[in-house]
């Protein structure tokens, strides 16, 4: 209930201040009124861009953008009679009549090598446009449609969207001795995918830098684990960590300046952060057990670990500078592994009745939600949002593959790749 | 008639038991002996012993590592053995006796020829097995490729999120530890590895407390901490492509690589 308010709350908010800047004639009290569907979902009517290839090429790439999300309920055009494409007279008795709360229309414009797609959002209670974008590129229709898709969330859920975003992942072919491990970079919705890393050896544990512009992975090329950063634009990579045992687990610090890492140079798997100039370690954790996975809260001051002090895995925090206070933070649950944190959620691994699922945890009230359906989902990592998750999952056929599963468990999708078998994603920060 | 040749031969059995080690069991004709070791220097007795005068005894387990338990069994039932006290008739070629010890599944001994009116033939020895305790002829780099070898078992398993090293392995184990004690110019990689169950680095550090493990042992062993490195994969590099318990159990392992 609470938490309804609050959306309610912030969807006023967020529709006054969309409402001040773009069209001050329409009254704010309408737009929130009835309007919070019964599950939380916003329910459209994504209209067809009908007038050319391009432009329903854009509507399917932006329409499944935001099905992913989980946050929108879509009312099928072909039930409204005499829908109108963009700009054009609207029918506001058989709208009404839909129940949807949002109309969305869209056309396209070439000019020269410049492609544009026009978008409007109209308010089916009083048939006002709240919103109106017009998003251009040059020849790059799936750029165009997800900064749309952007736009419109932005709009109407109040938080940013994240589907211009990207996802990096592991891809597995062939088999036995030439097996090859790539390292790719695609959309997040998989598609625009591209090879960074090739290796006939292992690869795991991605780490996007906060700027988005380069990655910490680990690799088993040199025979042993090892982590490296690389630099996703000039293909420039060197080695953090080759140390003796385990290099593994980086997870890049919030300000950018740190790795916290797992080694086990020093005799059992432990968290060290290693100061990315310099390459100096220290050592935060110091424990008979598995100390590993870490990852850095926001402040870049603590990092939440898998550890199995207690006999079984599950997550604690512990400050990475000054006094290394250990807390547990799980405890429902034989099995609790693999933290991602973003603000003030962390995705995780739990098992349940032999099953691995995703759970998202609220820091601060440490309420939590399993938001996946497999038997063995993996490798959570949370959009710079936070309202989604990807994940590894292994479908029928015995192949991984990612999902992306949204925050209120609404939507569950496998995402696109032309690879066989693919695992360990990991969501970009927000790219500038 | 031949009922009571086989009841003979079994007592032979038994004598021939009792005299190498002192828990044994027999059962109709067929040795069966428990064999608790008395340390790292445990032998296999091997079925019918070397003077052997009556039908083989079965293979015997042997002591494990430590204080291990060892069991075997075999069958002694041949052609009427005859006993050293010269009470039987006949002559019998002794049943050979194979015996498998839960460590190694080491093999008994061929059982020794009977002899005749009690005087006992020639038996031959039973043959070493394939064990822990491996005679120390048998520890050699050649027997790396000899399938008869324990040497050329070189993965042991594992339970599901444990590193322990359950008895049946110890064997195979202590084979290499012995071969890498005696070879300083040999040496191994420990590649841990677990199944896809559960997070992938903390699958990492699992399999290498997989691997640390065997290298504690095998230093144990005499072998030098720089001959053998630990590689932890966790589940990246699955045996088996597969879910379920069958494709899991042969994921969670440790390869020995030479």
């Amino acid at each position: 209930m609470k938490n309804k308010i609050k959306k309610i709350i912030s969807r006023i908010l967020f529709s006054i201040v969309g409402l001040l800047t773009l069209f001050s004639t329409v009254s704010a009290l309408d737009l929130v009124v009835d309007k919070s569907g019964a599950d939380g979902t916003v329910r459209i009517i994504l209209a067809p861009f009908p007038d050319s290839q391009f432009s329903e090429r854009m509507q399917t790439i932006l329409g499944d953008d935001l099905r992913r999300s989980g946050r929108f309920t879509f009312i099928d055009p072909n039930k409204i009679p005499k829908l109108t494409g963009f700009d054009g007279e609207l029918d506001k008795e058989s709208l009404k009549q839909s129940n949807a709360e949002y109309l969305i229309r869209g056309k396209s414009e070439l000019r020269g090598h410049i492609e544009t797609l026009h978008v409007e959002v109209i308010d089916i209670n009083n048939g006002r446009r709240v919103a109106g974008f017009a998003t251009h590129d040059i020849y790059n229709e799936r750029r165009i449609a997800h900064r749309t898709a952007d736009s419109i969330y932005q709009k109407l859920i109040g938080i940013r969207g994240v589907f211009s975003t990207k996802i990096a992942y592991v891809a597995a072919s062939g088999g036995g001795d030439s097996r090859i491990y790539q390292l790719i970079v695609a959309d997040a919705d998989g598609y625009n995918d591209d090879a960074v890393v090739t290796s006939f050896e292992p690869i795991m544990s991605i780490s996007w830098s906060p700027r988005g512009d380069s990655i910490a992975f680990v690799s088993f090329e040199s025979g042993n684990s090892a982590i490296y950063i690389q630099n996703l634009k000039t293909g420039k990579r060197h080695t953090v960590s080759a140390r003796k045992g385990i290099n593994g687990s980086p997870s890049w610090s919030p300000n950018g300046r740190q790795l916290a890492v797992s080694l086990s140079v020093a005799g059992n798997s432990e968290i060290y952060t290693i100061d990315i100039a310099s390459g100096k370690i220290h050592r935060v954790t110091n424990a008979r057990s598995i100390d590993t996975e870490p990852n850095w809260t926001k402040d870049s001051r603590s990092v939440i670990f898998t550890s199995d002090r207690g006999g079984s895995p599950q997550l604690y925090q512990v400050n990475v500078t000054g006094q290394p206070t250990v807390k547990r933070l799980t405890f429902d649950g034989r099995y609790n592994s693999d933290a991602d944190v973003s603000g003030n959620k962390v995705a995780l691994v739990r098992q349940m009745n032999g099953r691995f699922r995703i759970v998202l945890m609220d820091l601060s009230s440490r309420n939590s939600d399993i938001i996946s359906h497999g038997s063995l989902d993996e490798s959570p990592s949370l959009a710079p949002n936070g309202a989604m998750v990807v994940y590894e999952t292994k479908g029928k056929t015995q192949r991984h593959v990612l999902s992306v599963a949204s925050d209120n468990g609404r939507a569950n999708t496998v995402i696109y790749s032309p690879y066989r078998d693919v695992r360990h994603p990991a969501w970009s920060p927000y790219i500038h | 008639m031949k009922k009571q040749k086989i009841i003979i031969a079994t007592t032979m059995v038994a004598m021939l038991s009792l005299t190498a080690c002192s828990q044994q069991k027999v059962k109709k004709g067929a040795g069966k002996g428990h064999f608790h070791g008395n340390g790292v220097t445990s032998r296999v007795v091997g079925g019918g012993s070397g003077k052997g005068r009556s039908g083989g005894g079965g293979g015997l387990g042997r002591g494990g590592f430590g204080s291990g338990k060892g069991s075997g069994s075999g069958s002694g039932a041949g052609r009427g053995g005859l006993s050293s006290r010269g009470t039987g008739i006949g002559s019998g070629k002794g049943g050979s006796g194979s015996g498998s010890s839960y460590y190694n599944g080491g093999k008994g001994g061929a059982g020794g020829v009977g002899g005749l009116d009690g005087k006992g033939g020639s038996g031959s020895g039973g043959l070493d097995g394939y064990g822990n305790e491996t005679g120390d002829r048998a520890i050699t780099e050649e027997n790396l490729d000899n399938p008869k070898s324990l040497l050329s078992t070189r993965i042991i398993y594992f339970d599901y999120n444990k590193s322990t090293i359950s008895p049946k392995y110890q064997a195979i184990v202590n084979a290499h530890a012995r071969l890498l004690a005696k070879s300083p110019h040999l040496s191994v990689r420990l590649e841990g590895h677990a199944d896809e169950r559960g997070t992938g680095e903390y699958n990492v550090a699992l399999s290498e407390a997989r691997g640390k493990k065997v290298q504690w042992l095998m230093k144990g062993r005499g072998m030098k901490s720089t001959q053998a490195d630990v590689i932890a994969y966790g589940e990246e590099r699955p045996a088996v492509i597969g879910s379920g318990e069958r494709s899991w159990a042969k994921n969670r392992r440790v390869e020995i690589k030479y």
